[in-house]
């Protein structure tokens, strides 16, 4: 299918890939904070390549938006746009913490994001998303990878490491689910075959950090049910899809937007 | 029909012309190999003076990309050509690194990619060869290098660190 010629359609359309690409921006951001502070200098590039890489696929996103003829610019609208116009997920404005913190949420991400692109790579009516998805992924093997060797390490060594990870991994679980909050057109886009449902994409996720792991002492905290989907222990922590934030995103964007308000419209 | 034959002539004349200068743009990460043998240009089309080049971005977020283009036009201007970058959509894959390349990686310390066909699954415990060397007593450091498309190594015979390209 070449871009929907619907307008609810290609609304609702416009709007999720917002809120993938305000994901990308927002913890690209994040793993940013790290360049130059790095425990040790390949996680420091580590971090920095990734920043790099998520707010490429941010822009991918913005592309694909331009595809369907939005018109908003990506740098005006990520330069002036305040807190609860923002569509990510909490996860990735939590502050980042440690560095277990911030290497545990980073693996979230890129599960769910992977999880996500095999969803849209293999079966989007929307032939556009389905391929865009396909470069990504490729990319995103490099930050699995990472993720995967790190966090196996970690949660594997001392008793002080494991304790970190653990932590962290309680803490972020609820926030990852949250990745999975539907946008309130949902129903168009499913229907349209454009992408599965966020219920399904949770259920894929989860499988797949089920297997991930596997070898160390971490669990999924959600019970497999018999039909084969999931059903979390905890309360997924949603609200970000409807611009709903923590104070840690206004404070973000106070950074990031800060040259851009002081200097509108300057040049460098 | 001899007419028609000249005009042919001289548009593939033009478009050889324009694939030279292509081949004059380097990457500037990597500057001793340019962007024809790294399979960044699908196509040229030549129109007397205009061009289109059809061009393949590599990684989503490489910020030489920006750079390579100005340099294309650039180029492509001071020759007497009206170029038109058009960045296609194609997924690039290191699969599309001409042999040429891959020796000028070698020579300057960087581990080529392996051709994979389309289907890679990189992993830290995987076995490069070490460009300097040659051994395969190697380990991957970091998935993540100076530049976006590079992993660090380090070769346990000749006890150096290299780089290779990373596979996509």
């Amino acid at each position: 299918m070449t871009a929907p010629t619907d307008p609810a359609l290609r609304e609702a359309l416009a709007s999720y890939l917002l809120a993938l690409a305000d994901d990308e921006l927002i913890i690209g951001h994040r793993l940013s904070e790290w360049t130059g502070l790095g425990p040790i200098i390949e996680e420091d590039i580590a971090c920095s390549s990734m920043a790099q890489d998520e707010l490429g696929h941010s822009l991918t996103y913005h592309r694909l938006r331009k595809s369907l003829g939005v018109e908003e610019d990506p740098d005006t609208l990520n330069f002036t746009r305040p807190p609860e116009q923002f569509l990510n997920a909490l996860l990735c404005e939590l502050p980042r913490g440690d560095y277990g913190f911030t290497l545990v949420r980073q693996t979230l991400y890129d599960l769910a994001e992977f999880t996500r692109l095999e969803a849209h790579a293999e079966s989007s009516s929307w032939e556009e998303l389905a391929e865009a998805s396909r470069k990504l992924m490729q990319e995103e093997k490099y930050h699995l990878a990472h993720g995967e060797a790190m966090t196996r390490r970690l949660a594997t060594a001392t008793d002080e490491s494991r304790r970190r990870i653990r932590d962290a991994f309680h803490e972020l679980f609820p926030y990852a689910l949250g990745l999975f909050e539907p946008l309130p057109q949902e129903e168009l886009l499913v229907q349209a075959g454009i992408k599965p449902g966020e219920k399904e994409l949770m259920d894929r996720f989860l499988d797949r950090l089920d297997g991930f792991l596997e070898g160390t002492d971490l669990e999924v905290p959600a019970i497999r049910s018999l039909e084969g989907g999931w059903e979390p222990k905890v309360r997924p922590v949603f609200g970000g899809r409807k611009g709903e934030h923590t104070e840690h995103l206004a404070k973000l964007l106070g950074a990031m937007q800060m040259l851009v308000r002081e200097h509108p419209g300057a040049q460098w | 029909m001899s007419e028609e034959k000249g005009k042919e002539g001289e548009r593939s004349e033009r478009e050889r012309r324009v694939w030279e200068l292509l081949a004059q743009v380097t990457d500037p990460e990597i500057p001793t190999v340019n962007i024809v043998e790294l399979g960044l240009i699908e196509y040229v089309q030549v129109e007397g003076n205009q061009v289109e080049v059809g061009f393949v971005p590599t990684f989503a977020g490489c910020p030489a990309l920006g750079v390579i283009k100005i340099q294309i036009a650039k180029v492509l201007m001071e020759a007497g050509f009206a170029p038109r970058v058009k960045v296609l959509d194609i997924v690039w894959s290191t699969d599309r690194i001409a042999e040429s390349a891959r020796q000028k990686m070698k020579e300057i310390g960087l581990s080529p990619p392996r051709r994979h066909g389309g289907s890679f699954d990189p992993h830290l415990t995987e076995k490069v060869a070490c460009p300097y060397c040659g051994s395969t007593e190697t380990v991957m450091e970091s998935p993540f290098g100076p530049t976006l498309c590079r992993a660090i190594y380090y070769c346990r015979a000749c006890q150096q660190p290299f780089e290779k390209f990373k596979e996509l």
